[in-house]
């Protein structure tokens, strides 16, 4: 017995069968790779989606801290300085307390531009434009002197990548603020050919030599530099006054959209 | 009316993460790795036969080293990070079962060990594209073209 198919593919009964077994096989590989694909491709959207909400929710989280709670905090600074004004000078409890929570609002009020910048940086901005930004409000808020220096072009980053970078920066210029009581700070950003390399330093009073037990600032900012497969390191000059916090990322693995 | 009737097709039979640059990228690096690997599987059951000089069999070295030449470029245009699109994809994709059939005209037939790279070939195009319905259509595709294969 013969089949013949198509264009001369003339096979007994025996081979017919096994050309049958053989596209048979083609579709049930197919299909059960397909579906497989398929299934993962759902898990890999799904994945996708929430992350997306996510991250519209926190922009959203942002502008409304800048909207409202910031906006009070600034309107409370305000009002210090107009008690501070209306106050006798005679009154020095007084004048302490008002002191005291000025500092307390202005803490405040820079503790919010965290979240609030950080929310830039989901919306896609260039770490470079949100530091500049950033540092720009430090100095408004805190009276002190914040300067940004850039060295090469920052390339594509990973949202994941600019928001690490942007928290250890914004941790760094907290604890320079809020225990250093330096005179002036300074941001350097250097895209280097094989790294980031991301630094604030500061000319206040020098870390206690316990400061890593201390707090969790800088313990803070060590997890955020291993979670985005850098190292953080921390140079305090001994009676010189001076600190200087470094985080380097390697870029291999950090390239990315955002 | 000709467009929206393509523009349709296409959203049928395209999965939508292949809409996605990054994605595209990374099921040509795929593409492109599992290409080298049955390549080199393909070379070696080839060359491990005792019989590999005659002279039939240098026909099919010409094949390898075809799918060898674009593999190599496509490799370098991901290395080089040039834009690679879709049409990419579904190019190696013929390509692999173009070059299987040619096998298989060239030799012995659907008997041939040849046949059995349809399956690798097959499975690859199901990972990368992720679409039931195109896999299943390009698997018909080739289905229809064994009779060529005599």
């Amino acid at each position: 017995m013969c089949l013949t198919v198509g264009y001369g593919l003339d096979l007994d009964l025996g081979q017919a069968k096994v050309l049958v077994g053989r596209l048979a096989v083609m579709y049930i590989i197919v299909l059960g790779i397909g579906l497989i694909t398929q299934f993962e491709r759902l898990r890999w959207q799904t994945a996708v989606s929430s992350e997306r909400r996510l991250r519209r929710e926190r922009i959203e989280l942002s502008q409304q801290i800048h909207d409202t709670t910031a906006q009070t905090a600034y309107m409370i600074d305000l009002g210090m300085h107009r008690a501070r004004k209306l106050a006798s000078e005679s009154n020095e409890d007084l004048l302490a307390v008002l002191d005291a929570t000025s500092a307390l609002s202005r803490s405040a009020m820079w503790e919010m531009r965290g979240p609030i910048d950080a929310g830039h940086i989901l919306e896609g901005r260039e770490l470079v434009r949100v530091l500049c930004s950033h540092c720009a409000t430090f100095e408004r808020i805190t009276a002190v002197p914040a300067e940004i220096q850039q060295s090469g072009t920052e390339p594509p980053l990973a949202s994941e990548i600019r928001t690490g970078l942007f928290s250890i920066a914004h941790n760094a210029l907290t604890n320079a603020f809020l225990h250093a009581k330096p005179a002036r700070v300074e941001v350097s950003l250097n895209f280097e050919p094989e790294r980031i390399k991301l630094s604030v330093s500061d000319d206040g009073v020098n870390l206690p030599d316990d400061y890593a037990d201390r707090g969790r600032g800088i313990s803070g900012m060590r997890a955020d530099a291993e979670q985005i497969g850098g190292t953080l390191s921390v140079e305090s000059a001994n009676g010189q006054g001076a600190t200087t916090i470094t985080c380097v990322v390697p870029y291999q693995g950090v390239d990315g959209g955002a | 009316m000709l467009n929206a009737g393509t523009g349709l097709v296409k959203k049928w039979i395209t999965p939508g993460s292949l809409t996605l640059p990054d994605v595209v990228i990374y099921a040509t690096w795929i593409s492109v790795w599992g290409r080298w690997l049955i390549l080199l599987l393909g070379v070696f059951l080839i060359a491990y036969r005792p019989g590999f000089w005659y002279s039939k069999d240098l026909e099919y070295l010409a094949l390898p080293v075809l799918l060898l030449a674009v593999n190599c470029l496509v490799h370098y245009r991901l290395l080089a990070k040039r834009p690679v699109t879709q049409r990419w994809l579904l190019f190696l994709s013929l390509m692999d079962v173009a070059l299987i059939t040619a096998g298989l005209i060239i030799g012995a037939g659907f008997p041939s060990f040849i046949f059995l790279a349809y399956y690798p070939a097959l499975a690859m195009f199901a990972v990368i594209f992720s679409s039931l319905w195109l896999s299943l259509g390009w698997t018909t595709m080739v289905v229809l073209a064994t009779p060529w294969c005599a």
